[in-house]
């Protein structure tokens, strides 16, 4: 009643006393994570996602959803860390893992850890002459607005890539 | 894979002009991140062959290269060699002016293009924003742009310039009827209301700002609460794709997307005024002292249809019922002040609006922070408020906590 009211904060008070109630409820827990990111309660969200991993280990939402989570309030290394374990267990599925990759290159990106970018887009990624491969490296780059030579030569070594293809 | 390590700027020089053979855009992107010995080799043809294209959006492509003091000047330098008759020359010269402060020239230019070009409506609309940066009077900029009223009447952009100016110092209806010419409905009302309903807030705040200025502050306060409403509501909208863009695995778009609505939507300008209005109005309005009969009589429209009354009715009684009880005032007022101190806490209109709020509602401590703060940015604060602050008792609340602390 109160989510429909848009009482995000309200609502988010009675999934906790729900939860005092029945703590491992899956229902209440998604509901409550999700409520508790729009209103930006981080912490309590990040909490949330954990019991929800512990509740559904097997689900790759509750996963992806902890890594987001990990990333929009700052903890990039843990959200690196945890995306990692997921590519583990389920980055054998087609068709899901290498956007999973790219999003692992951007937060890459986003510490500022060019070199290992590097390293890990040569290693990891099978298909390696794709545009969106190109594009994803050089938009960061220029986005980053990097100066350094290196960064400059290797994004327009990049683009003369996509270009010839 | 190539070495890239072994990239030097000698590779590159070829690399860029290779590009630059196959888009030119994608060379003017470059250039801004580019090292400087290939920008001052490469940059001036690169300009010359965008501005022989006559695009009407040169200056905004190198706006990022203008950033830079040195790289600006490589460009003056290149346009001066240029012919200098030419109209596309002549409006870039007279933004770039307007980008390092020379009002005076960059007036002095236009004018002199308008005497030849009398019929062009760019060199009028950049004339009026030239006078507007120098501060000259307002009824200047307007009667600048009354001169093309009937000639841009098919272009939207200029129109909704015109409608701005109109509205802020000439006739609503005329804006409006200006307006209703683009929206595809049968009649005058079904457009009034479709344009109150769009989420056009350039639109919505200026006639705030006009219904302000005129004395009309429930109906000012209608339009800011309407911005406040449509703000909230693009906020509200994200709950739909929280699981929508995981389960579509659009993780970077929906990172840019969840930091677009934290940063930029919630420090927008235009939020901010409806802000800031909304105290104004409230400040100075009580139940009793704004008895108006009907909010449509205060608004300049022929006719207004029934979905768009319902919808103005709605928003007074909003406010009508707030101003019934002070309570309600205050802490109405308390959760704006409290936005716009995260959200600005640097901005001396801001703080002076929440100081207005704080000295209303007896909120000493925060009062004191804020005429601190003030004085700290060099606003002078008169004695009157100082006196009334220190004959207000000392009550903690939660506002306070918000003022930043000073060192």
């Amino acid at each position: 009643m109160h989510r429909q009211d848009k009482n995000y904060e309200e609502s988010i008070k009675c999934y906790k006393n729900a939860l005092k109630i029945d703590k491992d409820n899956f229902q209440i827990l998604r509901d409550m994570a999700l409520l508790q990111l729009q209103c930006r309660q981080l912490e309590g969200a990040i909490d949330t996602r954990r019991k929800i991993i512990f509740t559904r280990p097997s689900s790759p939402f509750n996963w992806i959803s902890l890594v987001v989570t990990h990333h929009l309030s700052g903890n990039l290394q843990q959200a690196i860390e945890i995306l990692d374990i997921y590519l583990e267990i389920f980055g054998k599925i087609k068709d899901t893992a290498e956007h999973h990759r790219f999003y692992r290159v951007s937060i890459l990106m986003e510490m500022g850890k060019y070199e290992e970018v590097i390293e890990y887009m040569q290693s990891s990624f099978k298909k390696q002459n794709t545009l969106r491969y190109y594009e994803a490296l050089g938009n960061q780059i220029i986005k980053l607005r990097t100066f350094s030579k290196t960064c400059c030569s290797w994004s327009l070594l990049f683009r003369q890539e996509v270009f010839s293809l | 894979m190539f070495d890239l390590y072994a990239a030097q700027n000698k590779e590159v020089a070829p690399v860029f002009d290779a590009i630059k053979e196959k888009s030119l855009l994608a060379g003017v992107e470059m250039l801004s991140i580019v090292d400087d010995e290939i920008f001052r080799s490469r940059a001036p043809s690169v300009f010359k062959s965008i501005l022989e294209r006559g695009s009407p959006a040169t200056f905004q492509l190198f706006k990022d290269v203008l950033r830079r003091e040195d790289r600006r000047e490589i460009i003056w330098e290149t346009l001066l060699q240029l012919n200098q008759e030419d109209l596309s020359v002549i409006i870039f010269k007279a933004k770039y002016l307007v980008l390092v402060e020379d009002y005076s020239n960059a007036l002095s230019l236009i004018e002199s293009a308008i005497a030849c070009n009398a019929a062009n409506t760019d060199l009028v609309l950049i004339k009026a924003h030239i006078q507007k940066r120098m501060g000259l009077s307002s009824a200047a900029a307007n009667d600048t742009m009354l001169k093309i009223k009937d000639s841009v009447a098919s272009d939207k952009f200029s129109v909704s310039k015109m409608a701005k100016y109109l509205i802020r110092y000439g006739s609503i209806s005329e804006a409006q009827e200006m307006m209703g010419k683009f929206i595809q409905k049968p009649n005058q009302q079904e457009r009034m209301a479709d344009l109150h309903e769009m989420q056009a807030v350039w639109y919505l705040i200026e006639m705030a700002d006009r219904q302000f200025k005129d004395g009309n502050k429930l109906s000012a306060a209608c339009f800011y609460r309407k911005i406040v409403l449509i703000f909230d509501e693009l906020n509200d909208d994200q709950l739909d794709f929280h699981g929508y863009a995981l389960r579509r695995m659009s993780f970077i778009e929906y990172m840019k997307f969840l930091r677009f609505l934290d940063g930029e939507l919630k420090t927008s300008e235009v939020l901010k005024r409806a802000h800031i209005g909304l105290c104004r109005c409230l400040l100075n309005m009580t139940s009793e002292s704004d008895q108006v009969d009907s909010l449509a009589k205060q608004l300049d429209l022929a006719n207004i249809s029934s979905q768009f009354s319902d919808d103005l009715s709605a928003l007074s009684e909003y406010i009508r019922s707030l101003l019934s009880s002070p309570k309600s005032v205050s802490e109405y007022l308390h959760r704006i002040c409290n936005t716009l101190i995260q959200t600005h806490s640097e901005d001396t209109v801001v703080i002076q609006t929440v100081l207005d709020v704080a000295l209303k509602f007896d909120m000493k401590l925060c009062a004191q922070k804020l005429v601190i703060k003030l004085l700290q940015k060099g606003v002078s604060v008169s004695d009157n408020v100082i006196e009334s602050i220190n004959k207000q008792r000392l009550e903690p609340n939660s506002l306070w906590q918000h003022v930043p602390l000073l060192n």
